[in-house]
């Protein structure tokens, strides 16, 4: 598969996003704790008046959390309305058009699970992310 | 926009919200510990609890039930909004039906009800 990707790190995991998924960035936006939410479901925010929840991709991917208020959150959506903020410490932009390939990394279960590939770009391997599994994972319950 | 009215009531930085129409009486609250009949809000929600505690009687389909809470203040808000998808069963969970918008985010709305048939 082939297609633009939204590239973007967390620790030290670069991993791309279709653009037709992740559509939007913005500063992490401020955000009110949900009670009884798993760690990964940092908050609720407010997203042009709509209310958006944040997902620590660091916490939710076993690499460790991003600090409070640090990080950019990465808005994507899906059909149905399924849609979150991403956070993730950078952002370094669109890889365009490189083709997917079987992982070679070794790769522990949480990443093997929203994992669908890797795509070489001049700026090394991204680990492609499967959105469906990421908002599955995601999902609060 | 047309406005509903709501019972807030904070836990720390948290604020819940119940339909100000289920609201039926806000009673002195005795802190009895051997008080099955009261759910503690706080404690179902996972939050600090509220330093000054009251008990409210609120309607639940056809039955009453008494919720131990802090202050609670009934408000004007605008029309309360649909759970994002991704929270559905997280809120279904807690017995929370909608959001309620406020000046520093959303306070959860939970549906008395609800909230009967879980506890």
């Amino acid at each position: 598969m082939s297609g633009a990707r939204l590239a973007m790190s967390v620790a030290s995991l670069r991993g791309g996003l279709s653009v037709a998924v992740g559509q939007e960035i913005e500063d992490r936006p401020p955000s009110r704790p949900l009670p009884r939410a798993p760690a990964h479901l940092v908050g609720l925010a407010s997203l042009r008046g709509a209310p958006l929840p944040l997902v620590d991709l660091g916490v939710l991917l076993s690499i460790g959390a991003l600090p409070p208020r640090e990080g950019r959150a990465v808005i994507a959506e899906l059909e149905g309305g399924l849609r979150a903020g991403f956070l993730v410490s950078r952002v370094h932009g669109v890889i365009a058009d490189a083709k997917r390939q079987r992982s070679t990394a070794p790769l522990d279960a949480a990443l093997r699970t929203v994992t669908v590939g890797e795509v070489l770009s001049p700026d090394g391997v991204t680990l492609e992310l499967d959105p469906h599994a990421l908002f599955e994972v995601s999902r609060a319950c | 926009m047309p406005a509903d009215r709501v019972a807030l009531m904070s836990f720390g930085e948290q604020e819940v919200a119940l339909p100000a129409e289920s609201l039926l009486a806000v009673l002195e609250h005795d802190d009895d510990p051997d008080d099955d009949g009261l759910l503690d809000l706080a404690h179902w929600l996972g939050l600090a609890g509220a330093e000054r505690a009251c008990e409210v009687l609120v309607r639940a389909g056809a039955a009453a039930l008494r919720l131990r809470v802090g202050r609670v203040r009934v408000e004007a808000v605008a029309p309360p909004v649909a759970v994002p998808p991704l929270l559905a069963d997280f809120c279904a969970r807690l017995g929370v039906s909608a959001l309620v918008t406020r000046p520093a985010g959303f306070a959860l709305l939970l549906d008395p009800e609800r909230l009967a048939r879980l506890r």
